[in-house]
């Protein structure tokens, strides 16, 4: 077994590890950790901040320097996505819509 | 409804995410093979390591040299995140039966965690009876675990004819908007968004996308201050309806 199979199995469990943590000892946890209305208000800001901080660099940084282009073209083809998820509350509509949107302005804009 | 049922609306709640899902599979199976990983090694990440973003990371640090240890460093890091959805599932699922938790946690990525707690908070008011939402969520898993292998061995197959210029790496960012406007029911969890957002950008040069997860706890932190401030939290519903 050479470094790369070594390397992978051990980023496997690793991330295994993380993903079982909570769930194993949920029951355990809730009771005490989990179960605390504290600590539930919490989680309950996981799903906005973590997709927030998932979607924003990828649209608004390139190349490691801020888009300040205003008709940058995935900049527009974000912002006809959220409107369309807005909208629409369809994954595929906003996928579609988005991808779209991004090869129009580029077609116009000659990008 | 019946565990079919929970399972069915699952996988077609997953179904539309595969639109980004897939490129992004084929990318990394093309990124990988060309970087030197056997085809073999490519293929099997999917299943082992099951996570997008660190199998690429795997691939090219491989094949820039880096060390194993540096690797399982960077790669354990930029997973750190997959804590906070077991933090927020476990209540949900941490009373099924052992094989139910491992399979689960097995198959809790980003997009699953999504599908999966989108069906605890939309039933959070008036959870069905009997409680089979975990075959919802083994739905959502299953289906993605199957497109993601599916799209690497695509990607591994068919090599450098993929263009970049398909812009197809944007889909996942769109995936996420889709997903992030129904998660903004409320004042203070639009603000753990905003602020969320904000910091990823600001701590977006932090090594090792250590930033990524730092700024989820900023928006974590920013939208609980705005609720204590703001007087309290509000019963779960919130008075305007679910649009944003």
């Amino acid at each position: 077994m050479n470094g790369t199979w070594l390397t992978l199995f051990a980023v496997g469990a690793a991330t295994f590890a993380y993903r079982l943590s909570c769930i194993e000892f949920g029951s355990n946890l809730e009771a005490s950790v989990l179960g605390n209305p504290r600590v539930k208000r919490l989680l309950r800001f996981v799903p906005p901040a973590a997709f927030a901080a998932l979607v924003a660099p990828a649209i608004v940084v390139r190349d490691g320097a801020l888009v300040t282009n205003p008709l940058d073209p995935r900049l527009l083809a974000a912002l006809v996505a959220l409107v369309c998820a807005l909208a629409t509350r369809s994954v595929l509509l906003t996928l579609t819509s988005g991808m779209l949107a991004l090869h129009a302005v580029r077609f116009l804009l000659g990008g | 409804m019946t565990r079919w049922n929970e399972f069915l609306l699952g996988v077609r709640r997953e179904l539309p995410m595969q639109l980004g899902v897939v490129p992004f599979g084929m990318i990394y199976g093309v990124l990988a093979v060309q970087s030197g990983m056997s085809p073999l090694a490519a293929q099997l990440s999917s299943s082992i390591v099951f996570a997008g973003s660190a199998q690429l990371v795997i691939a090219q640090m491989l094949a820039a040299g880096g060390s194993p240890f540096v690797i399982l460093l960077t790669a354990i890091i930029l997973n750190v995140r997959h804590v906070l959805y077991s933090a927020s599932l476990g209540p949900h699922v941490g009373r099924l039966p052992r094989r139910w938790r491992l399979a689960l946690a097995y198959l809790l990525t980003d997009e699953a965690y999504a599908v999966a707690i989108g069906r605890y908070v939309e039933t959070a008011e008036k959870p069905p009876q009997p409680d089979e939402r975990h075959w919802h969520f083994l739905g959502a898993g299953l289906t993605l675990w199957s497109f993601w292998n599916a799209s690497t061995l695509l990607g591994v197959t068919m090599g450098a004819q993929l263009s970049p210029a398909w812009g197809l790496d944007f889909a996942i960012p769109l995936t996420f908007v889709a997903l992030l406007v129904p998660s903004l029911g409320d004042g203070p969890s639009r603000v753990a968004a905003l602020f969320g957002a904000v910091a990823s950008v600001v701590l977006v040069a932090v090594p090792l996308k250590l930033g990524l997860f730092c700024a989820m706890l900023v928006g974590i932190a920013a939208g609980a201050m705005w609720e204590v401030f703001m007087g309290g939290p509000k019963p779960s519903a919130n008075p305007e309806g679910t649009r944003a």
